[in-house]
């Protein structure tokens, strides 16, 4: 039953499932840049993929029954690599085209599983089908070959192409996008396509035919990108597509994903405040409510760039020192943001903790001496997407754990309004935690929700003239703060308590997005 | 407080300087405090105005609507309901709201009705995108069936009803 045809058409069959794990995989970050990445994006994707996978299959299977299944075998293969290799020059045309790359993040939220399963259905459909129709052909040549039962033949093939699959799924995840980036990793995965479609029928006219559309296709695709004069680096990491853009005023923006008008940190030539309209300026409160320290220690979860260390530094009275940690998931993003967004390198008053989820690093930060007068957790996926496993009573609980007797939690919330269902229900869930009702503070100019509590104490109430710091700058924040009607106490009974076995954040954001277009 | 309140009794006009004197000074609680005891044309305007210079913009739009539940034609309300909208990119009503400016005489209505277009026009193409998307996912659809046929039948519908027919 094996014989050197029998090992061509099989490495093809394994070469095809890699291809069709490269371009499942490379789809969700290929649309990212328009769509994102959540959750709703990763369905239309996958999606597109099966739907396709099962209608190739079916053809695959017809045309199995045809004279001469290599020649159309080789054909199917050529075109899905021909396909693949235009995909990164197709991506932003079909995104674009379907939808208005002006529309901002709030205007597009609903439309968006919608208009990412069209552009899925557009770009993968084809290759993805056409990939699928190897199977039942390898299967047929292989039958016609040996001879053998075409279960046995089915067998073979399943478990070379499910092999192909796995080198697809780890290739592109930790080989492909971090060393060629999305582009390259498309043109290999082109690469291996190709590679299946000279290995099932004998070299011919069609190859050098095929070579050639497949390489006048690269050149078209990889030809005539204009370079964004303010993006100062862009890089493809594990998670996003990271950018790190200069504006005209000086300030810098580290943007990941879909841009719509969105960032995820900033970075201003100066440290302290950065005025009406960022929420981060809200963290620097906390120092500013107390007593002087001689040194203020603070872990900011989902660290970033490092935009809140910044502003709680440059706040900090004289005479005190700032002993500062930070966890961030994505490493891409610390190295980029060392090199151009001002995150001090790793030293003892600043600690980068890179590469690691914020709820596995409580548990070793747990272990340690160090207990911390301010906590900040700023944690987001894909731009709007408080991940559920960073808003459960149990993560809350483990966090309260490092908080000095006195020390402060804040949690920012993607939220317009403090009584929200969203910020409801982490307030609450926050309240149980520590046994006490939870401040929200509306963050003024802004759609974002500050959740603050305290460990031991309540925290301040801003009807108090307690709330408003000495400090001039700071004193107008709390003033904006304390508006009635733009904060309010929300406690363990006020909504859900989100625990690790159900917590449902996605359900919570549509409903928060659905209280901002129901109101009158 | 007291000072306000004798404010308020005395000179009434001095009230919109109060307000805007604390909202100044950062004193926004005050401000409003100062803006409730306005008289009722001025009231709606001072609350907007002091809850939109604090940045709570839909605390600031829901004032903006009471008060003009009460006076539809106030323009200096209109003027401020129809740039809150369109910060809140709710371009429909700060269309209106401008059109009534307009309609009125105001010059700044134009300004204020170019922006709330320029919303409108971002959210219209989004809903034509949407039909869009819902037309080619459909399409995507109908030929995945017509495929899906082809391969469990070997034929397309229209073939196979065809045969069918001629086979009656």
């Amino acid at each position: 039953m094996g014989g050197p045809q029998t090992a061509r058409l099989l490495s093809a069959a394994c070469l095809a499932g890699a291809g069709t794990m490269a371009i499942e995989l490379s789809a969700v970050r290929l649309i990212a840049p328009w769509f994102g990445t959540s959750q709703a994006v990763w369905t239309s994707a996958i999606g597109a993929v099966l739907i396709a996978l099962s209608v190739g299959y079916l053809l695959g299977g017809r045309w199995a029954a045809k004279d001469q299944p290599g020649r159309t075998l080789s054909i199917a293969l050529w075109l899905a690599a021909a396909w693949s290799v235009g995909l990164p020059r197709l991506a932003p045309w079909v995104a674009e085209g379907l939808f208005p790359a002006t529309a901002s993040l709030e205007q597009v939220a609903s439309a968006l599983p919608l208009a990412s399963l069209a552009c899925s259905l557009v770009l993968f459909f084809p290759p993805a089908l056409l990939l699928a129709t190897a199977g039942p052909l390898v299967v047929e040549l292989i039958v016609r070959a040996t001879g053998c039962s075409a279960g046995a033949a089915g067998g073979r093939v399943l478990a070379c192409s499910t092999l192909g699959s796995l080198f697809g799924t780890f290739g592109t995840t930790y080989l492909g996008i971090p060393l060629l980036g999305m582009s390259g990793t498309l043109w290999a995965t082109a690469g291996c396509i190709s590679c299946a479609a000279m290995l099932c029928s004998r070299a011919g006219r069609q190859h050098v035919t095929a070579v050639i559309v497949v390489g006048a296709t690269l050149v078209a695709s990889s030809g005539g990108h204009s370079a964004d004069p303010e993006c100062l680096a862009v890089e493809e990491s594990l998670y996003q597509r990271v950018r790190v853009v200069q504006h005209s005023d000086g300030w810098r923006a580290l943007e990941v994903n879909e841009r719509r008008g969105s960032f995820q940190s900033v970075w201003a030539p100066e440290p302290g405040l950065l005025g009406p309209g960022y929420y981060y300026d809200i963290f620097a409160l906390p120092h500013a409510w107390q007593a002087r320290e001689a040194q203020w220690s603070l872990l900011v979860l989902g660290l970033g760039a490092g935009t809140t260390w910044r502003v709680v530094e440059g706040t900090l009275p004289v005479g005190t020192d700032l002993l500062a940690a930070g966890v961030e998931l994505d490493s891409t993003v610390v190295t980029l943001s060392h090199a151009h967004m001002g995150l001090p390198e790793g030293s003892e008053r600043h600690r980068v903790i890179g590469g690691l989820d914020a709820r596995a690093a409580v548990g070793p930060l747990s272990t340690e001496l160090q207990r911390w007068n301010q906590i900040v957790i700023d944690v987001y996926a894909n731009q709007v997407e408080i991940p559920p496993h960073l808003a459960t009573l149990e993560f809350f609980r483990a966090v309260r754990g490092l908080l000095v007797n006195g020390g402060w939690l804040q949690l920012n919330v993607g939220a317009s309004r403090w009584d929200d269902p969203l910020s409801l229900a982490i307030g609450a869930t926050l309240a149980a935690a520590f046994g006490q009702p939870t401040l929200a503070l509306e963050v003024p100019f802004s759609r974002n929700v500050i959740l603050v509590q305290r460990l031991g104490l309540a925290p301040l109430d801003p009807a108090e003239s307690a709330f408003l710091p000495e400090e001039d700058n700071m004193q107008l924040l709390a003033q904006r703060l304390r508006l009635p009607g733009t904060w309010g106490w929300v406690g363990s009974a006020d909504g859900r308590h989100l625990v690790d076995g159900d917590a449902p954040l996605e359900a919570l954001q549509r409903a928060s997005l659905r209280s901002l277009e129901d109101a009158p | 407080m007291i000072a306000t309140l004798l404010v308020a009794a005395l000179c009434p006009q001095d009230l919109g300087q109060a307000v805007t004197d604390q909202v100044a000074a950062g004193n926004f609680t005050r401000a409003l405090e100062t803006s409730s005891l306005a008289s009722a044309s001025e009231r709606a305007y001072l609350l907007t105005w002091t809850r939109h210079q604090a940045g709570d913009l839909t605390g600031a739009i829901e004032v903006a609507r009471e008060g003009l539940a009460e006076n539809p034609e106030d323009p200096l309300l209109l003027e401020q309901a129809s740039y809150l909208c369109t910060s809140l990119l709710l371009g429909a009503e700060a269309e209106g709201y401008a059109e009534t400016l307009v309609a009125m005489g105001h010059s700044f209505g134009a300004d204020r009705l170019t922006e709330a277009r320029s919303v409108l026009a971002v959210e219209s193409a989004v809903a034509e995108a949407l039909v869009r998307v819902r037309w080619l996912i459909a399409g995507v659809g109908a030929v995945a069936c017509v495929l899906i046929a082809y391969g469990v039948l070997g034929r397309s519908p229209r073939q196979a009803a065809r045969s069918s027919r001629a086979q009656r």
